[in-house]
């Protein structure tokens, strides 16, 4: 079962309103989904929504096929009626050429995240988690520290998930770099995807299990 | 335009939203902008609307998608431009 995170930092300074490039909704944003961020109440919130949406289901759409291309418009979110992006968490629908992927949606006034599988029962057996890294890590954490401590948070994760002891996991990139977990050193079949941005790391996995 | 000249308007660019300060000092060619200079997804849409805005060149999604390293941007820029 394949899934897809991300991550969005609302208070990332480069991400507020007024230090995103005037053309920014237009590029990424269909006609629909702009009304629908002119229309929020807390349109900042609603953007980012929508924009995790789109790159969480485009982790998923990669995974079936490597050629796809992040075309953000070519990903159109749809909120089914009866879920507002008030209520938390709450779901969409991401529609692409490829087909539509389901996404759980959920965050506070300071992130969003995002996880995308390819039906709501994909969603239902998926387990994510978050995790802050402080305010020392506002502007800037290294990727090779970020990278480390969202394979940390996976791998203790995963292990409680499973009820394994998290030192006999190993979370690890296979190939084209997509992550893999290895418990006592037999690959498992659970698939992983890994968001970082600003304050945050945030981990998804689709349902594992030992066998 | 040389590329000497497309390549330093093209830092400058990328430079605003690179979060890894340190590998942009010793950045080249070869560098990538999302793994190595750390510019996330979305400011890598920014970083594009800034070259359509700077270079007055339109970039399709397929072709922004296609940029990895700051060489890969230097190379699109000077095609659209011709």
């Amino acid at each position: 079962m394949l899934v897809g995170n991300d991550i969005v930092d609302l208070r990332d300074p480069e991400n507020q309103p007024d230090a995103i490039h005037p053309r920014f909704d237009a590029r990424v944003f269909t006609w629909t989904e702009r009304a629908r961020i002119l229309a929020a109440g807390s349109p900042h919130r609603v953007r980012w929504a929508l924009w995790a949406a789109k790159e969480s289901a485009y982790k998923v759409a990669r995974k079936l096929d490597s050629r796809v291309c992040f075309s953000p418009r070519a990903f159109t979110v749809r909120i089914p009626g009866g879920e507002t992006e008030d209520r938390d968490p709450f779901l969409a629908e991401v529609s692409h050429v490829l087909g539509r992927f389901q996404v759980c949606l959920e965050g506070t006034d300071e992130w969003i995240h995002a996880v995308a599988s390819l039906s709501g029962a994909g969603i239902a057996k998926a387990g994510w988690e978050l995790r802050s890294l402080g305010r020392a890590a506002a502007r800037h954490v290294p990727g090779q520290e970020a990278s480390a401590l969202v394979r940390q948070l996976a791998r203790s994760a995963v292990a409680t998930a499973l009820s394994v002891v998290p030192s006999d996991l190993d979370i690890s990139a296979a190939a084209k770099r997509v992550p893999r977990v290895f418990w006592r050193g037999k690959a498992l079949s659970a698939d992983l995807s890994f968001s970082h941005h600003g304050r945050f790391v945030a981990c998804a996995w689709g349902r594992v299990t030992l066998r | 335009m040389s590329r000497d000249e497309t390549y330093a308007k093209v830092m400058e660019i990328i430079g605003r939203y690179a979060k890894n300060k340190d590998a942009l000092e010793g950045a080249s060619e070869d560098t990538n902008i999302l793994e190595d200079l750390k510019v996330n997804s979305a400011r890598l849409v920014d970083v594009i609307l800034d070259f359509e805005d700077e270079f007055d060149i339109e970039v399709a999604d397929e072709d922004a998608d296609a940029v990895n390293t700051v060489g890969d941007a230097v190379s699109l820029i000077e095609a659209k431009l011709g």
